[in-house]
């Protein structure tokens, strides 16, 4: 339900309208980014700012003529700082009923219908003082951007580090953000180039090395990916003494 | 006003009757969980049930699994929006577990479930009454993995899968209702599937 609030400062009125999260509403195709292969970035302009934390997700609808509709679940990327629009960043899954649509049809101008954020777990902002170690497996790296951006953009001194698993070099979303960052270790899984700088091979034991040593406090786990990604990732954090209630995981099939 | 996509077709189907609004049918078993798999030996795993019952009571694996087993086919639906239809599932009915407990004082009205690992969930106690819910440790005819939350996991497939707490450790009834774990981190309060409960009104 929306809630309309009327306030009166000095002489003028203002009205302040709230919309619910469960409350879907239209949002516009402002620009599309084709980050790899088969995953695009859609910007939305929405009825007013999404206002979003890092690491939260939407729901996305569509509704055919016949009146059939189909709603997917699709964490934010963009950061909850300073961003009017609301970005997905959405990944292609092979006859997948909302997103070939997304990925095939759906042209800037368009618009579908989508409500939130939601979730309250796996997010960040800078109240949070304490170290950070963000491990992300393929798309699961989307809620990830939003809170590295999030957190390059707050005031927050506390350390972040992302461990990023792609396949191959063409897979990396978010090339010109992430690569090339101090802070951001990305593996290839599959293959690659010649010229690779990054670590190669799934995660392991020597990788966390490389990057808990970067650590002087214990960090705050955050990790994201394929349901057995996310098991290697949270067995090794463990066996590296990252108690269990400091490691906060998002799975997908 | 909804907006109308017009290329969009979708999938529909046969299957749309039997769906909750909003669901998809999927034929795999997706795992979904906020931490890590607890790590559970069913020699040192222990179930309690305390609260509002005559005899609080905690039992071992052994006495547990020796209880009678019931099986249950139905459908199961998670809130990001997919459902299963007409799985297996076996396990040890709440209200036989009630009954061992002594059953529940006057004062029982909620449920609330820790598992191991820490998380929690509440239910009102009517819904596991009956044949409504059980704690499991079979489905598809195999032994719960950990993913599933196996050894043994509340079960209660009429509401969203969330509130199917799994590594179930403790069942405390009580006179008032406690939010567990989604339920204070944005989920509803009580997620029926076919009201589409997914999601707490504020944030």
């Amino acid at each position: 339900m929306a809630t309309t609030i009327t306030v009166t400062p000095g002489k003028k009125n203002v009205t302040v309208t709230n919309i619910s999260n469960n409350e879907w509403v239209e949002a516009k195709v402002e620009s599309i980014v084709q980050e790899t292969p088969d995953v695009k970035t859609y910007s939305f302009a929405l009825p007013q700012p999404a206002h979003h934390k890092a690491g939260q997700h939407f729901e996305l609808r569509l509704t055919a003529p016949n009146g059939y509709q189909a709603a997917r679940p699709y964490s934010a990327s963009s950061s909850s700082k300073n961003m009017p629009q609301l970005e997905l960043t959405i990944q292609h899954v092979p006859d997948g009923e909302v997103s070939s649509y997304l990925f095939n049809t759906l042209e800037i101008g368009d618009s579908v219908e989508v409500r939130g954020p939601f979730g309250k777990f796996f997010t960040w902002d800078e109240s949070i003082a304490q170290p950070i170690l963000l491990i992300a497996g393929g798309s699961g790296v989307v809620p990830m951007h939003s809170i590295f951006t999030t957190h390059q953009l707050s005031n927050a001194s506390s350390e972040m580090q992302l461990i990023y698993s792609a396949r191959m070099f063409e897979n990396i979303i978010f090339k010109d953000d992430f690569l090339n960052k101090d802070a951001i270790t990305i593996t290839l899984t599959q293959d690659a180039p010649s010229d690779w700088h990054g670590a190669t091979g799934r995660i392991n034991q020597q990788l966390f090395d490389q990057v808990l040593e970067r650590f002087t406090d214990t960090p705050l786990c955050y990790v994201c990916g394929m349901s057995s990604f996310v098991s290697v990732a949270t067995d090794l954090l463990q066996k590296n003494g990252v108690p269990i209630e400091n490691i906060k995981t998002e799975r997908f099939a | 006003m909804t907006i109308v996509n017009k290329d969009f077709k979708g999938k529909g189907g046969d299957s749309a009757h039997r769906l909750p609004p909003g669901q998809t049918e999927v034929t795999i078993w997706p795992v979904l969980s906020y931490g890590p798999n607890p790590r559970i030996d069913t020699n040192t795993w222990s179930l309690t049930i305390d609260g509002e019952v005559n005899n609080p009571i905690t039992i071992n694996w052994e006495t547990f699994t020796n209880l009678t087993q019931t099986q249950l086919k139905t459908d199961i639906h998670c809130v990001t929006r997919w459902s299963r239809f007409d799985m297996p599932w076996q396990g040890v009915l709440i209200e036989d577990l009630i009954s061992l407990a002594g059953g529940l004082t006057p004062d029982a009205k909620h449920l609330l479930a820790t598992s191991y690992g820490g998380y929690t969930t509440n239910l009102p106690i009517w819904d596991v009454l009956g044949s409504r819910a059980m704690i499991a440790t079979h489905a598809d005819g195999k032994p719960l993995t950990p993913d599933h939350g196996g050894p043994a996991r509340l079960f209660v497939p009429h509401l969203y899968l969330w509130k199917s707490a799994k590594w179930i450790h403790t069942l405390t009834f009580s006179r008032q209702d406690h939010s567990g774990f989604w339920e204070v981190n944005g989920y509803h309060n009580y997620g029926d599937p076919w009201k589409e409960e997914r999601y707490s009104d504020q944030y």
